[in-house]
Order: structure tokens, then sequence, then C-alpha cells
């Protein structure tokens, strides 16, 4: 073959390639595409709001896309607002409504007529809310909202089945410290608010104490119209849909005051907690004092936070410890969002126990390099695409907008809170950055928890510059359980 | 040429079936000359498209000491081409040359039992180390998630399975085409960089997910008894030992063979027009060759089992017990019986929730679980053990209960409940664009994306006397793998 030939033949096979439609070759790098505008908006949560006549404030949006039903709820009370004697409370009275039976139904009956028709039902308890959701074929639709209205306002708490669930919480508690990640969440909250009522635990003695007449008065002065908000989507008429809902979903005025959170402080137990565990990994958080929202540093935080930690491999954090050092499979660092009380922000990794302390120095490295010398403006151009641009995803079918505008309302944002935040992420700038990375990240603030093996992490406690023996005050327990006086 | 053309067209074809549920799900599927497979479902309710590209491969290929090589690659893809991630490919190529070169020789020493302490491989160890240092200063770190988060990419990430490995993101409906760009340049021209650290990544993984986990390590290690000869038996994460000594030259090896056109299907489904979509998958993928030497697939199948296979455990963990049978590979009318015979021994009034939860107050949980797999599937039922529980107690109940619909076909109301559980999970499934993309994916990897249309109407064909037969036919406690695991100071 000539020089010739062959260079027809690399015409040719380029011709091949491109489909033989005079399209473009495609550019060399993507940086170069050229796309077409978005024609595309943030939904509006105003049209889907009603406000219905038991009072009850819900989002319903009709979606015929699909034979399927799905509502879900917002109640304003949490864990952090079990009595102290009664921690767990909540989460009980959660498996409770949904097992326990109903006015109507007993609870194999609830049970079966559940699992007949394919209904899925929950009830479950979170640190600041308690949620309610219901999902079934467009023809239960009746039926599933039956059900759910029967658990929500007419438990019946059967004694057997408070049993059942009371023993199935013991086991839990039994079990909760067997693998290390939850291990780390409860002994970091107790690290960070060391006197909060987000850091205490249920326990063998407080979840026995939990009486069936206990669960029926938390019942009864927190399942309130008032105290309740929905999201409701699916294939259905809208408005016969808010009426079947204030048919069902009884106007209940409190006696009591509605659900008050306690206060809670930021209030560290010590500069660095060690709590024991013979595993092959230490699990780590730095974490530092952050603010309750809303509060106008959160938007720069956020930022501050995707540059530093918050997004995967491009953040700072994933390239040197990950990427560059091999040292952990997962790093990232997290501004917490709280509406409730003081959130923190923190840097978690998990890596080996012999590498811990020269991970945590390099994270200590990173945190002070942010705060001493800011970012860069290709930095923080790319984290604000990073928040903005994925927009489109949060919103994508009829479910998504009512949830998160419910969850907004719920929130005490305002409602044009989703349209207005590119405008706010948009009009930041490095020098905010800077400022809110001096205002939070002051690494002589930060409390260092870690869950591994002690021999395994002090043995190799050798980084230039850093020991994590030194630093001080430090508490070190034997296992999860002595940090909270259990064992 | 123009026949090619003619072919091109002809492939390209809508299908919206109507099955038992009436849903219909509007494919377009097509096959390029190189062999890529594509499909799109168009859904103009969104403004965002699942874009996923998935090979088939994964641990099932993968010979002793090389496992969990598709899962290093999965996180190695993110490591660049020779366009991405790089400043300079031409003045890092030679940087890599001689990382690559001390690594060869370092697998040689190891190989000969030379241990890393010994003065000649930390020599090396640290030669290795000033060359990435040198090398580094080309590579523009992470470039490819960053050009896809910074374009609205969500869902960003990849996994693998025993025989697939799917590259995923999400991302708004107007930049699709960056999804085209990067895949393509992927799958043409991959450059392991950074290869070491990531081995150690990987290495983190493991622990993490395996090793700091004692129900994972017990799962690991009982499907490995599960499956005494078909690869299925290796974790997809691969034997701690394997990744500890892979090369560089292991991981080109398989790349080469598996990730390549003819062995990947792409799969679209959100707001795109596939008339659209199609040529311009065609201008990116289109020149990429079929692989060189025609992928070989496993011809290993399990033998039936010759006995009872028993592993127990005891860790800190919640005790259980999980009992193993082995059921045929796909495609097999007996697969569908088995999906629900499953639904009639799960949920909260299903028969083992019933009996050994509510009626004898043994357990907090119990579950079936009916596995759809190329070659030999697995039904497994287990069962969560309260603190103090007998588990021999509670295996004799699960014998007992396996034996009862072994007697008698369930009642109408049982296949009403099963069939509305069925049906719902496969509306659910639909509602999610990447859950869909998965689904379409998964059962063209088993055959054809269409009998994900038709499996409600297999379904339906299943009739309450085929479950007593099922039973018999498949589970012989006699010759099943049985699980226990137990807490430290259980008897």
């Amino acid at each position: 073959m000539n020089l010739k030939t062959s260079g027809l033949l690399i015409a040719f096979a380029a011709l091949l390639a491109a489909g033989f439609c005079g399209q473009a070759q495609p550019p060399s790098h993507p940086s170069k595409i050229t796309y077409p505008p978005l024609d595309w908006k943030v939904p509006l949560g105003a049209p889907y709001r009603q406000v219905l006549d038991n009072g009850i404030v819900a989002y319903i949006a009709e979606d015929r896309t699909l034979p399927h039903f799905q509502m879900s709820g917002i109640i304003r009370y949490g864990e952090i607002c079990d009595a102290p004697d009664k921690e767990g409370i909540s989460s009980l009275l959660a498996g409770c409504m949904r097992t326990g039976g109903t006015a109507s139904y007993n609870s194999d009956t609830l049970d079966a007529i559940i699992d007949l028709y394919a209904l899925h039902v929950s009830v479950s308890a979170s640190e600041t809310r308690m949620s309610f959701s219901c999902e079934c074929l467009s023809e239960y639709t009746d039926t599933c909202l039956y059900i759910l209205s029967q658990i929500l306002f007419h438990p019946s708490f059967e004694e057997k089945k408070v049993k059942k669930q009371t023993d199935e919480f013991l086991e839990s508690i039994a079990h909760r410290f067997d693998n290390p990640d939850p291990v780390l969440d409860a002994c970091y909250e107790k690290a960070m608010y060391k006197d909060g009522h987000n850091s205490l635990l249920p326990t063998m003695q407080t979840v026995k104490r939990i009486s069936r007449k206990d669960l029926v008065e938390l019942h009864k002065s927190i399942f309130k119209s008032e105290n309740m908000m929905l999201a409701v989507s699916g294939n259905f008429s809208a408005p016969a849909m808010a009426r079947k809902l204030t048919a069902l979903f009884p106007k209940n005025a409190t006696a009591n005051a509605p659900a008050s959170y306690p206060d809670i402080a930021v209030k560290p137990l010590a500069k660095c907690v060690f709590v024991n565990k013979p595993i092959s990994q230490s699990y780590v958080r730095l974490g530092l004092p952050l603010f309750k929202r809303p509060n106008d540093d959160y938007y720069a935080v956020q930022l501050l936070n995707t540059i530093l930690g918050g997004e995967g491999f491009t953040s700072r954090l994933g390239s040197k410890v990950r990427s560059d050092e091999g040292l952990a499979y997962v790093i990232y660092s997290s501004a917490g969002s709280n509406y409730v009380y003081p959130a923190t922000f923190f840097v978690e990794f998990h890596t080996k126990n012999e590498t811990a302390s020269r991970a945590i120095a390099l994270s200590f490295d990173e945190i002070r390099k942010i705060r001493e010398s800011g970012v860069s403006a290709e930095e923080l151009a790319h984290a604000k695409k990073v928040l903005i641009d994925g927009f489109p995803s949060m919103f994508r079918s009829p479910a998504d907008i009512v949830d998160n505008y419910a969850d907004n309302e719920f929130l005490k944002r305002p409602p044009d809170h989703f349209a207005a935040y590119p405008g706010k992420i948009n009009a930041l700038t490095t020098a905010d950055i800077i400022a809110v990375a001096k205002k939070y990240l002051d690494p002589a603030a930060i409390t260092v928890t870690v869950v591994g093996d002690s021999s395994a992490v002090f043995k190799a406690d050798t980084v230039a510059g850093f020991s994590l023996r030194s630093i001080k005050p430090a508490v070190n327990v034997s296992a999860p359980d002595s940090l909270f006086g259990l064992k | 040429m123009r026949t090619k053309r003619n072919m091109f067209v002809l492939l390209l074809f809508l299908f919206t079936a109507a099955n038992a549920y009436d849903i219909n799900v509007p494919v377009t599927y097509d096959t390029l000359p190189n062999g890529l497979r594509i499909i799109v479902v168009p859904d103009t309710n969104v403004a965002v498209v699942s874009c996923r590209l998935y090979y088939f491969v994964g641990s099932m290929y993968e010979q002793f000491s090389r496992t969990g090589l598709s899962h290093m690659y999965e996180h190695m893809m993110f490591k660049g081409t020779k366009r991405l991630n790089t400043k300079d490919y031409t003045k890092e190529l030679p940087w890599l040359n001689k990382i690559d070169s001390v690594d060869k020789i370092i697998f040689t020493l190891k190989s000969r039992g030379i241990p890393d302490t010994a003065a000649q491989r930390v020599k090396l160890a640290n030669q290795i180390v000033g060359f990435m240092e040198k090398e580094r200063e080309y590579v523009k770190k992470d470039e490819i998630w960053e050009l896809y988060m910074g374009n609205g990419g969500t869902h960003l990430n990849a996994w693998t399975a025993d025989d697939m490995t799917a590259y995923i993101v999400t991302l708004p409906k107007n930049k699709v085409e960056l999804f085209y760009w990067i895949e393509s340049d992927r799958m043409s021209n991959p450059v392991f960089r950074e290869f070491y650290s990531e081995r150690e990544v990987v290495l983190e993984e493991r622990r993490m997910r395996y090793e700091n986990q004692p129900a994972n390590r017990f799962y690991e290690h009982l499907n490995s008894l599960f499956y005494i000869a078909h690869p299925y038996r290796t974790p997809t994460i691969g034997w701690k030992s394997d990744i500890e000594n892979y090369t560089i030259q292991d991981l080109s090896n398989h790349v080469k063979q598996f990730y390549t056109p003819d062995n990947a299907v792409l799969v679209l489904v959100g707001n795109i027009d596939p008339k659209k979509a199609v040529p311009d998958i065609k201008r990116y993928f289109g020149a990429i060759p079929r692989a060189a030497v025609p992928k070989q697939e496993v011809v290993t199948r399990e033998p039936p089992p010759i006995g009872e296979t028993r592993l127990t455990v005891r860790d800190n963990a919640t005790p259980q017990i999980d009992i193993m049978f082995h059921t045929p590979g796909y495609d097999n009318d007996d697969l569908y019986k088995l999906d629900v015979l499953e639904s009639l021994l799960s949920g909260r009034s299903g028969r083992l929730y019933d009996r050994l939860v509510n009626r004898e107050d043994l357990c907090t949980g119990a579950d079936a679980s009916n596995s759809f797999r190329l070659h030999n599937g697995s039904f497994e039922i287990s069962a969560t053990l309260k603190k103090d529980t007998d588990p021999a107690k509670v295996e004799k109940i699960l014998r007992e209960e396996i034996a009862a619909l072994a007697a008698k076909p369930p009642s109408e109301r049982e296949m009403e409940r099963i069939k509305n559980s069925i049906r719902m999970s496969f509306v659910s499934n639909l509602r999610s664009l990447e859950g869909l993309s998965d689904r379409l994916a998964w059962f063209e990897r088993l055959g054809s994306w269409k009998s994900m249309l038709s499996y409600p109407d297999r379904i339906a064909a299943v009739k309450a006397s085929d479950v007593p037969a099922i039973v018999k036919k498949y589970f012989d406690f006699d010759k099943a793998t049985v699980g226990v695991l137990l807490q430290k100071e259980q008897k």
C-alpha cells in the first residue's frame, strides 16, 4: 500500500465515523462543545399549594404518567423533643403507630390489607421531625388514604404490638455499635454537644420506661392538623384529592401548645475524643461549631465547603488525601444545615489505623491553607456551577416539586427560596469565602473524634509536626458505650 | 456503504409494547456497526437525561490472582485519557513508562518472595514515588469529575457487579453531548495514571465494606461457599491479596479484552430525542473498533450440590440465619415462579414473617429473595434472630414453612397479594430515570431489554398450582447452603 492510498483510506474511515451525514467531527476537548441554551426555569410551588378546610397545608400535584399515587407528610416534633428520661419515645411511637392496629382494624388485619393491596405505608422519627408516607398503585388510592388516616389519627396501640416494638427497639440498641459508622455518628454528637439533647441516646432503661399511656399521650399532643405539612402527587384530580384529604384528616385544634424544640448549643467535650474499637480502620471527624439557619453566612459556607471537601474528587481534601495519597476511600467535608439548633462543620474520612494521624495532619493542613490563602476565582466559579447547575435534577417530577416545597415551607423559608438561590450564590466573591473561612474554620477550635484501634493508631502517631496524642484536653474511652456512661 | 446505512435505519425501531399491566415504555433500540448497543427512552416531562454506559464485564470474568480488576478499573476510569486529566500527555507519557517499568521489576521481586522492607524494594518504591511526583506535574487533577459536575451533572458515579460495570451521570437535557465526548474518549484512550495511590484507595474501600462490617464479611464468605465452581463466588471488589498485587499490565490486559463497544450498551432515559441521539452517538462512538479478540464467555456452570454446606460465624453482629438454594440461570420459566414464591414468603403478612415474628416471637425479621442471574441463580430465605433465640429452632420452622408450600398451593388471596406486590414494584421501578436505565441494561445483559416489558406477562402466567412443584424442584435442604451468624457469646 502506498502512502497516497493509505491517506485515502484514513479519510474514508473518518467519513465512516462521521456517519455520512455531513456531521462535524467532535470538538478536540469538551470545553469546546457548544451547548444549546437550557429552556428550563425553577418551578414555583404556589400553583400546587392549598390550605385545606381542615387547616392542613398541602402541596398537591397531578401526575398522570403512571398508575401511581404517593403522599408524604411532616410533623413538627423529633427525637430531640423526647423527655430526658424517655429517650426513644418518638421512634417507638412511629413504630407502634404503623404496627399497633387502628380503631377500624386490629393489627393483623391492618398488615393483611396493607400487604394485599401492596400499599407502602410508613411512619418514622428523626432528630427534628416526624415523617409519614404512603404510596400505592393509583387504583388503590382511596384504600391507601383511608389506611393512612387511620394510622395517623386513630392508632390503637395494641399492648402486644407495643411490647413487640419495644423488644425490637431493645434488640436494635444492643447492636447499634456493631458497625463503625453509627459509632462515629453518636460519638461525634457527644464530642460536639456534650450537654445537648441531640447527643443523648435511647438506652435499655429509657425505652423500658416508656408505657403505652406515654405513647397515647404523645400521639395526641403532636399529630394535629396545624402541626402537619403534606406533599401529594399522582394519578388523580387535584380538586378531588383536596376534598378527600379534607374529609379524611380531621381538624383537631390542639389543647396543648405546638411542640417546641429544646435549646441546644455546640459545647465540645474535649479537643480529642478517642473511642477504642478493634477494627482495621479509623473513622475520623474533625468538627467545628457553625450556626443555626437562617444565617447570612450560610451560602458562603456552602461554597467554602464545596471547595474544601464537599464535592467528591475535585475538592481539595479529595484530591490530596484520596487521590494523591491513597489514604482513604471516603473523605469529605460537610457544612451542617440546621434550622433548629446550631450545626457543625466537619471533615470525615476512614483510613487504616496506621495512617490515621497522617490523614488527620493532612486535613488540618488543608483547613489551614484555605483559611489563610482563600480560594481561587476558578475554584469559586466551579463551586457555583456545582451548586446551581444541578437544579433541573432536583425538580424532575411533580413529586419532587411538591416534596421540595412542602419541606421549604416546613423550614419556614420564603416561597421564592429556590428561585432566588442561584442569584444569592452568584453574588458571592472570593473575599466572602475567605471571610467565612477565617470566621468558622479555626484549626485551634477543632475537635477530633476518632473511632478506631487505639494501639495501632498511637503506634503510628509519628507524623512530622503533628501528634494526635498531643491534642489536649483529650477523652479516651475503651468502648463506645463508655462515652455515654452506659458501661 | 449504502447497505450499511440501510441496515442502520432498519435496526432503529420503536417499541411500545402493551403488557399485562397496560404500561407502555417508548424504547428506541439500535446497534452500531461496531457492536455498541443503544437504548433511548424519551420523557419530555423532565429537563434532564440519565446517561449510563454499561460494559458487560465484572467479577465473573476475572481470573485467580486478578479478582476485582473490573472494580479497580471502575475507579481508574476517572483517572483520565490521553486528552483528559492531563496538561500535556506527550510530556507525561515518559514518566508513566518509567513508573511502569519499575513496577514490573517490583512485581518480579514480589513474585520471588522478596519483602517490601528489603533494601532493593524500598529503593524501587522510592524511585516510583519520585517518578510519580514528576508525572504529577502534567496531571490535570480529576478533570472528568470537574467537567461533569461543572455542567450540572448529578448521580455521577460508577458501579461494578458480577457481570456489569456502569459509568453513570444525569445531565441537564442540553448537556448530553458532554457524556458522548467523555465516554467515547474513555472507551478509546484510557490512561492508567495514579494507579498506585488508587490501588490503596480500593484497599481502603475493601476494609470499609468488608473487614469492618461483620454482616458483609459473613455474606462474602457465604457466597463463596454457595458457588463452588462458577466465578459468581468471586467478590466484586476482589480478594485483598489480589488487590495488593495488581499491576498496570494486568489492568491493561483486562481493559483491552472487555471495554470495547461490542461489549457495551449505552442507555439514555429522559428528555432526549432518539432521532438526534442515535446519529450523535454514532458520530462519537462509531469509529471505535471492536475488541481485537471476541470476548470469551464464561462456560463454567455450577455442578449440582452433593450435600449441605454450612457456615457458622461468631461476630459482633445481629444474629441471623440464611439458607440458600441453587436455581437455574436466565431464561427459564421457573424463575418467574420463584419470583412469585419470593413474594409469598416476604412482607409483614408473608408466611415467614407471620410465623417467626408474629406467631412464634423468635425473630425481628424474615425475608426471601430470588436472584435472576445469567448462568446460575440463587434463592435465599433468611431470618433475623432475637438475642436468645435458638437458631436450630428457627431453621426447623423455615423447613416447615417450605414443606407446607410443597404440600399445598397458596390461597387465591395470597396470589392476589403477590401479584399486586410485583405490579407495584414494576411501576415503582419505572418512576426513576436512573432505575429504568439500570433495569433496561440489566435485561439487555440477560438477553434482551424487551424482557423487561414482557416480565408482567410472564408473572401473570404463574398459577397457584405451580408453587408446590417449584418448591419440590428446588428446595432440597439436604443440599442447601446454610449460614448462621451468631453473636460472639451466643451458643
